[in-house]
C-alpha cells in the first residue's frame, strides 16, 4: 500500500527549503493563482468544496471554521499553529523543516483567503532551528514578493510574523497559544468568546495547524472537489501519520484517510516490530487517545473508523507498543508529561495529574497497593470532562484504556511487586 | 426575561444572567471558589460543575449563562460525584493546619468540604511543601500550601485595582501565587486579597495568628478615614479591634477597602491614647473631673473672642451638638475647615458614587483619588474598563488618576473649565452633549467654584459633583452648620486673632493643629498666644500638649454615631471595642457642654429630624463657595494628600507604610536648584528628599502629607529658600 503524497510531494527534493528549487518545482504557483486569479470568497469557497478537516487534532472542517469570522469589518488574524508537542507526533516539525515554503505558501494563500494582513506562526519553544529555517525562508519570499505591501502586484499586504513559544504543551490549545502569542501567560482563555470573534488582542482569528494551511497549497492546485475525491465522504484527502515506538522503519507517512488500515501502516510502511516482538498494542492518534489491541489492527485510519473503533484519529501520532514494553512504565512516561505540562490552572488537571502520577510511580516501583488501580480509575472519573480545556481529557486517555486493556499487567505489577516483563525494579 | 429549571424550580432571569445566580434566586446554592461577584468568572476550580441537559460535559455555573428552556440539575449523583471530586482534589495536598489557620470557621474550602466533600481522603501521598510564609509585601503573607490556585487575588489585582503585580509562577503541581518579578505587593488595596481568599493562604501581618474568626464580636461600622464612606464590620475580641473586614454596598464601595481602611484600627488600643480630662493648673497638666473640666469649657467659650474648630472627624451628632453650643453660647467664629483639601461642597446637585455606573463623561478636577478616595477610584477604572467610560484629568498636574484616562493639563482649572463648558474643542463638545456627566473635585479654590458653577449650569442633562478630599464627616459638619456664623471668623481668621493676641479660647475639635495647618507659622503662633487652648480628640498631640484643657473623647469604633460622606448620606456605626473608663463620646461631651442628658436616642431623633435630608432618599444639593479655611499664598507649594500620613489616628502599623519624607518638584526647579535626586533638603524646617516629578508644571514644588511637620513646607518662602540655599 502505497503513501498518497500531496504535502510531501517534494519532501524529500534536495534544497527544496531554498525558494529557487521551490519554485522549480511548481512552489507557490498556487499563491499566485489564488491572489491573481481568485477572490477571497473563491479561495474560501474550494477549501469548504474539499471537505478539509483540521489536522491538529480535533477534525473540526476547516472551510466552516473560516466562515466563522464576523463581516464586520474588523482587522482579522490567521495564525498558524505550530506549537507541535504532543508526544509522538513530529508531522509538522518535518514541513517546517524541510520543505518551510509550503507552509509559507498555506499560509499566505489562506490569509488572503480569510482577510488577513497579519499572520502569525506560533512555533514550539523547542523548534529552534525550525524558526531559523522559516525566517529565511520568509526573508526570500518577501525578496520574491510572495509576501509584503503587495503581494505579486495584486495590491494585497500580506505578512507572516514568527513567534517562538516559551515551551509548553498547553500552547498546542488555541486560546493559550493566543494568550501566548499576547505576551501573556500561556493558560487558556475561557469559551465563548471564540477566537473566530475575539481572538488575538480581542479581534476575529483563525487558528489553524501547520498540516492543515499547507494542505490549502495541494486543493487550491488541484480544487476543492478533486480533494475531496481522496479519502472517503467525511475524512476527505491525506494525512500526516507519524509512527513511533517499536517498530523498524519508524517516521511520517502520508495517506489517503481511510483507504489504508492501522496494519498496513505500521505493518508495512512501518517495517512491523522488531526482530523476535510481538505488537500487544497502538495508540493512533497521539498520546492522548485510548490504545488499540491487535483485534482492532485492521480498522482503516480515517476519523470515523478510528471513531467507531473507540479511539481517536487525534493528530495521527502512532505509538506502537511492543511485548516487551511495560504498559505501566509507558502510562507513567505519558502521565510524568502530562503533570509538568498541565498548566494548573483548574483543579482536576493539576491535582489530577499529580496524583495519578504518585500513583503510578509506587506501582512501577513494585510497592503498588491493593486498590490502587481502582484509585487511578476513579480519579480518571474525576478529572474526565470536567477540566477547564482538553488537556485533562488528553491526560487520562491512554491511562484509562491502559487500565480496561491490561488490567493483569496493572495488578501482576502490585502483586508481584515488580515488573512481569522482567524489567527491573527501582 | 429567560425561563429555566434548576432543579425541577422554575427561574425566571434576565438574559446574560449566570446559571450560578439564577439558582441563587430560586434558592439553590452552588458551591463555589474561584468565582466572585464583582469579578469576571474564571470557571477554574471547577466546584460549581453543573449538569445542563443537552450539553456533553458538566458546565461551570459560574461562566455559563442561562438560555430559554434550559434544564439544570445541581444535585444528581453524577454532580455530587465531581463536586467530591474537586475537593478531594484540593484537599490532597492541602496541608490541613486548620488548626492555626487565620481563615478557620469562615473558609471556603472548610465549608464545602462539610457540605459536598467526600467522607475520607484516599490520599496517602506525601504532600506538596511549599513556602508557609512568604512575605509579599509590608501587609500581606502568603501561605502556598494552602493555596488552592483560585487566582482570586490575581484577578483582582489585574482586573480591579488594575495594577497587576501578583501573578502565578510556574505551572501545574508547581504553581504557585507570586509577585512579578522585581515587584513587591504595595498596592494600597492589597488586603482585599486577603478577605476574598477562599481560605487562608493570604493572611495580613496585623492579625496574622491573632484571634479565631469564631471568637470574633462583627460589628457593623464605617470606615473612618475618607469621605467615601465605605461600609466596614469590626471583628472585635475581649474589648479590642482585631480586624477590619468589608461590607459589601452596592451603592458605595462594592466590597472593597483600601489598606488604610481595613488597617488603620491599631491606635485604637495601642497604649497612647487620651484617657483622661486633663487642665493646666500651674504649667502642668493634672488630672481632673469631668465636671470640672466640662465648667471651666464653658465659663471659657463665651463670647466674640471664644472659637471652635474642626469636626469633620467626629459624630454628625457631635457636629451637630456643638453647633447648638456656640450658638447658645452667642459664639460667631466656628469654623471645620482646618486642612486645605476640604473646603467645599460641590454647587449644584452633589454627586452620588453610583453616578460613575451611568455617566458618559467623568471629569476629575484636580483630584488625585488613590491617595483622596481610593476605593472610589475602583469604581471608576471598572466602568473604564467594562464599558470604556471616558475619564479626563484637569489638573496642572499630570498623572493624578491611576488609571486610563485623558490627560487635560493646565495652569488655570477654572478657565479650562469655563473653555469646556461653552463646548471649546472635542471635550467641550463631549461635555455639552453627554446624558450624564460627573464631577469629581478637590473641593480647594473660589474660582473653580464658580467656573463650575457655570458649568453645571451651562448643561441641560444631568450633571452632578464629588468633593473628595475632605473628611469622614465634613459633609455633616457643614451641614450641622460648623461654619463661621453672622460674620464670624473662619479658621484662618481665628488663628490669626490668636496669632495677634486678640483671642481668649480656642476650642479644638479632632485635629492636630501644630502639624495640620497648612501655615505652620501661624498656627504655632496662635497656639503660643492664646490664653486658653481646649482640645477634644482621642490621640495626645503636639498640640494637645501645648493644651490647657484636654478632653478625651471615644474614637468612631468605640462610639455609636453617623458619619456623612461625600455624597451627603449619613451613615451608623456602632460601637464595637472598649474604651477608657474617663473617656466620653465625643456626641456625650457636646451635650454636656450643652448642659442637656447624654441619651443618644434622643439626640439622634433630634439631629434625624433637624438634618432630614442627610437621611433621606433624594440627591443633596450643595453650593457651598470654598471659603475660608487655607488660602495658600502665592507661589506656595502644592498640598498633596496621601493615604498613609501621620496625624490624629496615628496607627503604628500603617505609620512603617508611610515614604519616607519627600518633596517633588518640577524639572525647572530641580534643574535651578541643583539638586540631586534623592538628596535630602531642608524645606522649611522640614527635611525631606527630593524628587523630581515629570507631572508637574514649571516652578512647582509639591509636598506630600505624611510625615509630620510637611505642613512646615507649604509656605512659599520657605520651600524656595531652601532650594536657593542649596545651589548658591
Amino acid at each position: 500500500m502505497p503513501e498518497t503524497r500531496l504535502l510531501f510531494k517534494n519532501i524529500d527534493v534536495p534544497g527544496i527549503d531554498r525558494i529557487d528549487v521551490y519554485e522549480q518545482h511548481g512552489g507557490y504557483q498556487t499563491l499566485r493563482k489564488a491572489v491573481l486569479d481568485m477572490t477571497p470568497e473563491a479561495v474560501v469557497s474550494e477549501v469548504m468544496a474539499s471537505n478539509l478537516r483540521g489536522r491538529g487534532g480535533a477534525g473540526f472542517p476547516t472551510g466552516r471554521k473560516w466562515s466563522f469570522l464576523p463581516k464586520d469589518g474588523r482587522t482579522r488574524y490567521l495564525v498558524c499553529n505550530a506549537d507541535e508537542s504532543e508526544p509522538g507526533t513530529c508531522k509538522d516539525q518535518e514541513i517546517i523543516y524541510k520543505d518551510p515554503h509550503l507552509l509559507i505558501e498555506g499560509v499566505a494563500t489562506s490569509a488572503y483567503a480569510i482577510g488577513a494582513e497579519d499572520a502569525y506562526i506560533y512555533l514550539r519553544g523547542e523548534f529552534k532551528v525550525g524558526y531559523q529555517i522559516l525566517e529565511r525562508a520568509i526573508a526570500e519570499a518577501h525578496e520574491k514578493g510572495y509576501l509584503g505591501d503587495n503581494v505579486l502586484g495584486s495590491g494585497r499586504r500580506i505578512d507572516i510574523t514568527l513567534y517562538l513559544g516559551a515551551g509548553a504543551y498547553i500552547c498546542g490549545e488555541e486560546t493559550a497559544l493566543l494568550e501566548s502569542l499576547e505576551g501573556k501567560r500561556g493558560n487558556p482563555r475561557l469559551k465563548p468568546p471564540f477566537p473566530a470573534t475575539a481572538g488575538l488582542y480581542g479581534m476575529p482569528t483563525v487558528v489553524n495547524n501547520v498540516e492543515t494551511l499547507s494542505a490549502v497549497v495541494p486543493i487550491i492546485a488541484m480544487g476543492g472537489a478533486e480533494y475531496a475525491k481522496l479519502g472517503t465522504e467525511k475524512s476527505a484527502g491525506t494525512k500526516l501519520f507519524s509512527v513511533s515506538g517499536t517498530v523498524r522503519r519508524p517516521g511520517n507517512f502520508e495517506l489517503e484517510l481511510g483507504k489504508v488500515t492501522l496494519r498496513e501502516l505500521v505493518f508495512d510502511l512501518a517495517g512491523g516490530p522488531l526482530e523476535g516482538r510481538e505488537i500487544k498494542g497502538i495508540i493512533p492518534g497521539g498520546s492522548s487517545v485510548p490504545i488499540l489491541t491487535p483485534d482492532k489492527f485492521d480498522t482503516l485510519l480515517d476519523y470515523e473508523a478510528l471513531q467507531a473503533a473507540g479511539t481517536m484519529l487525534g493528530s495521527g501520532g502512532v505509538i506502537v507498543l511492543d511485548d516487551r514494553s511495560c504498559v505501566v512504565k509507558s502510562t507513567l512516561r505519558l502521565m510524568e508529561f502530562y503533570r509538568h505540562e498541565s498548566c494548573g490552572k483548574c483543579t482536576p488537571c493539576r491535582e489530577g495529574t499529580v496524583w495519578l502520577g504518585q500513583v503510578l510511580e509506587r506501582i512501577e516501583s513494585g510497592v503498588g497497593r491493593p486498590g490502587d488501580l481502582d484509585l487511578l480509575a476513579d480519579l480518571c472519573v474525576n478529572i474526565e470532562g470536567r477540566t477547564f480545556c482538553p488537556l485533562g481529557d488528553a491526560a487520562i486517555g491512554v491511562l484509562k484504556s491502559g487500565l480496561q486493556l491490561y488490567h493483569d499487567e496493572y495488578q501482576a505489577h502490585i502483586d508481584q511487586g515488580c515488573c512481569p516483563l522482567g524489567e527491573v525494579v527501582r | 426575561m429567560i425561563t429555566l429549571t434548576i432543579d425541577g424550580r422554575e427561574a425566571q432571569v434576565p438574559p446574560g444572567t449566570l446559571i450560578l445566580d439564577a439558582a441563587k434566586q430560586v434558592g439553590i446554592e452552588i458551591p463555589i471558589f474561584c468565582y466572585h461577584p464583582r469579578m469576571d468568572p474564571a470557571a477554574a476550580c471547577r466546584m460549581c460543575l453543573v449538569r445542563v441537559e443537552k450539553m456533553p460535559k458538566l458546565q461551570p455555573a459560574c461562566a455559563t449563562p442561562v438560555s430559554e428552556g434550559m434544564v439544570v440539575s445541581t444535585d444528581t449523583d453524577e454532580v455530587q460525584t465531581a463536586h467530591a471530586g474537586v475537593l478531594e482534589f484540593l484537599l490532597a495536598n492541602h496541608p490541613l493546619d486548620c488548626p492555626i489557620c487565620d481563615k478557620g470557621g469562615e473558609c471556603d474550602l472548610q465549608n464545602n468540604s462539610i457540605r459536598y466533600g467526600p467522607q475520607a481522603t484516599r490520599f496517602a501521598d506525601p504532600k506538596r511543601h511549599l513556602d508557609k510564609a512568604r512575605p509579599l509585601g509590608p501587609i500581606v503573607e502568603l501561605d502556598q500550601e494552602r493555596c488552592i490556585q483560585c487566582t482570586r487575588c490575581v484577578r483582582f489585582m489585574d482586573e480591579v485595582a488594575g495594577d497587576p503585580v501578583l501573578t502565578i509562577h510556574d505551572r501545574g503541581g508547581h504553581a504557585v501565587i507570586d509577585t512579578a518579578e522585581g515587584r513587591t505587593f504595595d498596592s494600597v488595596f492589597s488586603g482585599n486579597t486577603i478577605e476574598i481568599c477562599p481560605v487562608g493562604a493570604l493572611t495580613s501581618r496585623p492579625f496574622r495568628f491573632k484571634a479565631r474568626p469564631w471568637d470574633l464580636d462583627e460589628v457593623d461600622s464605617v470606615c473612618p478615614h475618607c469621605p467615601v464612606g465605605c461600609n466596614i464590620r469590626l471583628s472585635v475580641r475581649h474589648g479590642e479591634v482585631k480586624r477590619i473586614l468589608s461590607r459589601d454596598n452596592e451603592e458605595i464601595d462594592w466590597g472593597w477597602l483600601c489598606d488604610r481602611g481595613r488597617f488603620g484600627y491599631g491606635f485604637l488600643s495601642h497604649g497612647t491614647r487620651l484617657e483622661q480630662p486633663m487642665l493646666r493648673k500651674e504649667g502642668r497638666l493634672v488630672p481632673v473631673s469631668w465636671d470640672e473640666a466640662i465648667a471651666v469649657l464653658k465659663e471659657r467659650m463665651q463670647g466674640g473672642k471664644s472659637g471652635a474648630l474642626g469636626g469633620g472627624r467626629h459624630s454628625l451628632e457631635a457636629a451637630y451638638l456643638l453647633r447648638r453650643f456656640v450658638q447658645d453660647a452667642g459664639i460667631k467664629n466656628v469654623d471645620h475647615r482646618v486642612l486645605p483639601l476640604y473646603t467645599a461642597i460641590a454647587p449644584g446637585p452633589v454627586g452620588r458614587i453610583d453616578d460613575v455606573n451611568d455617566a458618559d463623561l467623568v471629569i476629575s478636577l484636580d483630584a488625585e483619588l488613590l491617595e483622596e478616595a481610593p476605593v472610589l477610584a475602583l469604581r471608576l477604572r471598572q466602568f473604564e474598563r467594562k464599558r470604556g467610560l471616558r475619564i479626563v484629568s484637569v489638573s496642572p498636574r499630570e498623572g493624578l488618576l491611576d488609571m486610563p484616562h485623558q490627560e487635560a493639563q493646565t495652569p488655570d482649572i477654572a478657565a479650562t473649565l469655563r473653555a469646556i463648558a461653552q463646548g471649546e474643542g472635542d471635550l467641550g463638545q463631549a461635555f455639552l452633549s453627554a446624558q450624564k456627566v460627573l464631577f469629581i473635585w478637590n473641593g480647594q479654590s473660589e474660582s473653580v467654584f464658580s467656573a463650575l458653577d457655570a458649568a453645571v449650569k451651562a448643561r441641560s442633562g444631568e450633571t452632578a459633583t464629588l468633593v473628595v478630599g475632605s473628611l469622614a464627616n465634613s459633609f455633616g459638619a457643614q451641614a450641622a452648620g460648623l461654619l463661621p456664623q453672622d460674620g464670624g471668623l473662619d479658621a484662618r481668621g481665628m488663628l490669626e486673632a490668636a496669632a495677634a493676641g486678640q483671642f481668649d479660647t480656642l476650642l479644638v475639635f479632632g485635629h492636630d493643629i501644630l502639624s495640620e495647618f497648612p501655615d505652620a507659622e501661624l498656627a504655632a503662633q496662635a497656639i503660643e498666644k492664646v490664653p486658653f487652648l481646649a482640645v477634644a480628640g482621642t490621640v495626645p498631640s503636639e498640640t494637645t500638649e501645648r493644651a490647657d484643657l484636654v478632653l478625651p473623647v471615644a474614637a468612631w469604633a468605640e462610639s455609636d454615631g453617623h458619619f456623612v460622606n461625600m455624597e451627603g448620606r449619613a451613615q451608623r456605626y456602632y460601637a464595637g471595642s472598649d474604651r477608657g473608663v474617663n473617656v466620653v463620646d465625643d456626641w456625650e461631651l457636646m451635650a454636656r457642654l450643652l448642659g442637656i442628658e447624654a441619651d443618644y436616642d434622643r439626640i439622634l431623633a433630634e439631629v434625624q429630624a433637624a438634618l432630614a435630608p442627610l437621611f433621606g432618599k433624594e440627591r443633596r444639593q450643595g453650593a457651598q463657595a470654598p471659603t475660608g479655611g487655607y488660602r495658600p499664598a502665592e507661589g506656595a507649594a502644592i498640598a498633596a494628600a496621601s493615604i498613609y500620613y501621620k496625624g490624629v489616628t496615628p496607627d503604628p502599623f500603617l505609620n512603617s507604610l508611610i515614604p519616607g519624607a519627600r518633596v517633588a518638584v518640577a524639572a525647572d526647579v530641580a534643574a535651578q536648584a541643583g539638586v540631586a535626586e534623592g538628596e535630602e533638603v531642608e524645606v522649611g524646617g522640614y527635611r525631606a528628599e527630593l524628587h523630581e516629578d515629570p507631572g508637574l508644571p514649571p516652578g512647582a514644588v509639591l509636598v506630600r502629607a505624611g510625615q509630620d511637620g510637611a505642613n512646615r513646607a507649604l509656605g512659599r518662602a520657605a520651600a524656595v529658600r531652601a532650594l536657593a540655599g542649596r545651589s548658591e
